[in-house]
C-alpha cells in the first residue's frame, strides 16, 4: 500500500489543497481500506476504490468542520502568489492560483476536477468511481471547469453552457 | 442522416469539453465543431476547457516526487501488518491475496535465468549503479555460502558479520516462520563489502536454501534506494507474508533449528 501513497497524497492533496490535511486524509483512508479490505471486490479497480473512500471521508470531514464551525487560518490558505490573469493568458498557471479557484468549487466539483483533470481519469471511470451516470459527471465537470476559468481568468467573460435545442 | 452520439449528453459544452479531452468520437467533434461555427460564444467556453484540461494536472506532479513523509508511510505499514496477520489472513485469505495481487506494483520480476545469477552472485555482484529491484517468482539454490552460513546460524533480532574466503558479508535476520510445505523460511537483510544491499526471504529445501523473493539496492545512491526500496520493501513483506503459515517462529524453537541445521526439525 505504501507504493500507492504518492497517489493518493496528489489525489488528497487536490482535495483539501493543503499539505497537512491531505497526508491526514491519506492515513484515515488507508486505515479504512485496510479495516474494511473484504469491501473491495477482485477485479475492480482497487486505486478507484481507494480514490472513492479518500473522497468519502474528505466530504464527511468537511461537513463535520462546518457543523463545528472550524475556522480555517488564513495563513493556510494558499496565496495567488501574485500572478494576476495576464499570466493565465499567456498560459502560465500557478499551483497556488488553481487552489485558490478550487475553493469557490462544490465537493463534488472540485472531486471530479481532480479525478479527471489531476488524476487523468477518462470520464466512464470517474462515473464509476463516484457512482453516477456519465452524464452527470460531464455536464457536472463542464459546469466545474468554467467556473474555474473564471476564477483564473477573471476578465474573461466566460457565458453560461448553452444547451441544444433538441435531442 | 448523421450518427447518434454516444456521450449521453445534450450539454453542447459538455460535448465541447469532451472533444478538448479526446474523449469524444467523430461524431461528437462535427457535432461540436459545426455548434462553434454557429455560435461563436462557445469558442470561449472551448478556451475555459483548454485552460482547465488534464495538463493542469501537472502542477500537482511535485506531490508525487515528494518522500512520502516517514510517520505517514510508518502508519500505513503498521496498521497493514496488524490487519493482515496470519491468522487473519487465513480466515481471509481468498480476499486479501487478491488485494495484495492488485498491490503488486512497480516490482520488478526478473527472469528465471535472472533469479539464478542474482542468487549465484549475491551481494558482491552489484556495483553502485544497481538499481533496486525485487525479485520474486520460483526457487532458485542459494550458492553464496557466506548468506547461507548466516541464514543457517544467526538468531532473528541480531546481526553477525560472516567470512567465508575473501567475501565478508553483514546479515541480520527478521524472522523465521513455516512455509505451507511445512519448510523453515527467514526472511533477512544483508550488505556486502561494496555497500549492496539485499533484503530476502529464503527458505530451507532439499539442497539447502532456497532463495523466494529479494529486493536487491545500493546504500551508495541513497535517495533512490529510500524511495524505490520503500515500495520493494512493502513488495517483499507481502510475499513473506504469503508464503507464511501461522506466527513467527518462537526464540526456543528457532534455537533447536539453529543447532539441528534447520532440516533434522521438519
Amino acid at each position: 500500500m505504501v507504493a500507492f501513497l504518492p497517489r493518493l497524497r496528489r489525489f488528497a492533496y487536490g482535495l483539501s489543497g493543503d499539505a497537512a490535511q491531505a497526508d491526514d486524509l491519506v492515513q484515515d483512508a488507508c486505515v479504512r481500506a485496510l479495516t474494511h479490505r473484504e469491501q473491495w471486490q477482485p477485479g475492480t479497480k482497487f486505486e478507484s476504490w481507494m480514490f472513492r473512500i479518500t473522497q468519502n471521508l474528505w466530504i464527511d470531514k468537511k461537513r463535520s468542520a462546518k457543523s463545528k464551525g472550524v475556522h480555517q487560518d488564513i495563513d493556510s490558505v494558499a496565496e495567488p502568489s501574485g500572478d494576476d490573469g495576464r499570466d493565465v493568458t499567456e498560459g502560465r498557471l500557478t499551483l497556488a492560483r488553481v487552489l485558490k479557484g478550487m475553493e469557490v468549487l462544490s465537493d463534488d466539483q472540485r472531486a471530479l476536477m481532480v479525478l479527471v483533470c489531476i488524476e487523468g481519469a477518462s470520464y466512464k471511470d470517474a462515473a464509476e468511481m463516484l457512482q453516477v451516470p456519465i452524464g452527470t459527471v460531464m455536464s457536472r465537470l463542464a459546469r466545474a471547469r468554467q467556473t474555474l476559468a473564471a476564477q483564473l481568468v477573471p476578465a474573461a467573460q466566460v457565458p453560461p453552457s448553452s444547451k441544444e435545442k433538441s435531442t | 442522416m448523421s450518427e447518434p452520439s454516444k456521450l449521453p449528453t445534450r450539454d453542447m459544452s459538455a460535448l465541447l469539453m469532451a472533444v478538448i479531452d479526446g474523449e469524444a468520437d467523430a461524431a461528437d467533434r462535427a457535432r461540436a465543431f459545426a455548434a462553434v461555427a454557429a455560435d461563436p460564444k462557445l469558442a470561449t467556453v472551448a478556451e475555459a476547457f483548454r485552460l482547465t484540461g488534464r495538463s493542469m494536472g501537472g502542477l500537482f506532479d511535485g506531490v508525487l516526487a515528494e518522500p512520502v513523509p516517514g510517520q505517514l508511510a510508518h502508519t500505513v505499514r503498521t496498521t497493514e501488518a496488524a490487519k493482515l496477520a496470519p491468522g487473519r489472513a487465513i480466515q481471509q485469505k481468498a480476499s486479501w491475496l487478491g488485494w495484495l495481487d492488485a498491490w503488486r506494483l512497480p516490482a520488478a520480476v526478473l527472469t528465471a535465468s535472472a533469479i539464478a545469477f542474482a542468487a549465484g552472485n549475491m551481494l558482491s555482484a552489484f556495483g553502485p549503479q544497481q538499481v533496486s529491484q525485487v525479485v520474486a517468482s520460483n526457487s532458485v539454490l542459494l550458492t553464496d555460502a557466506a548468506l547461507g552460513r548466516g541464514l543457517s546460524e544467526v538468531n532473528s533480532g541480531a546481526e553477525r558479520e560472516v567470512v567465508n574466503g575473501p567475501v565478508s558479508i553483514k546479515i541480520k535476520v527478521v524472522e523465521s516462520f513455516r512455509g505451507h510445505g511445512g519448510e523453515f523460511c527467514r526472511e533477512y537483510e544483508a550488505q556486502g563489502s561494496s555497500g549492496s544491499r539485499q533484503f530476502g526471504v529464503a527458505c530451507m529445501g532439499a539442497r539447502g536454501w532456497e532463495v523466494k523473493a529479494m529486493l536487491i539496492g545500493n546504500a551508495k545512491s541513497a535517495r533512490q534506494t529510500i524511495t524505490a526500496g520503500e515500495e520493494l520493501a512493502t513488495a517483499l513483506d507481502d510475499i513473506a507474508g504469503r508464503l507464511k503459515d501461522g506466527d513467527a517462529l518462537g526464540v526456543d524453537d528457532e534455537r533447536k533449528l539453529i543447532a539441528g541445521g534447520w532440516r533434522l526439525a521438519r
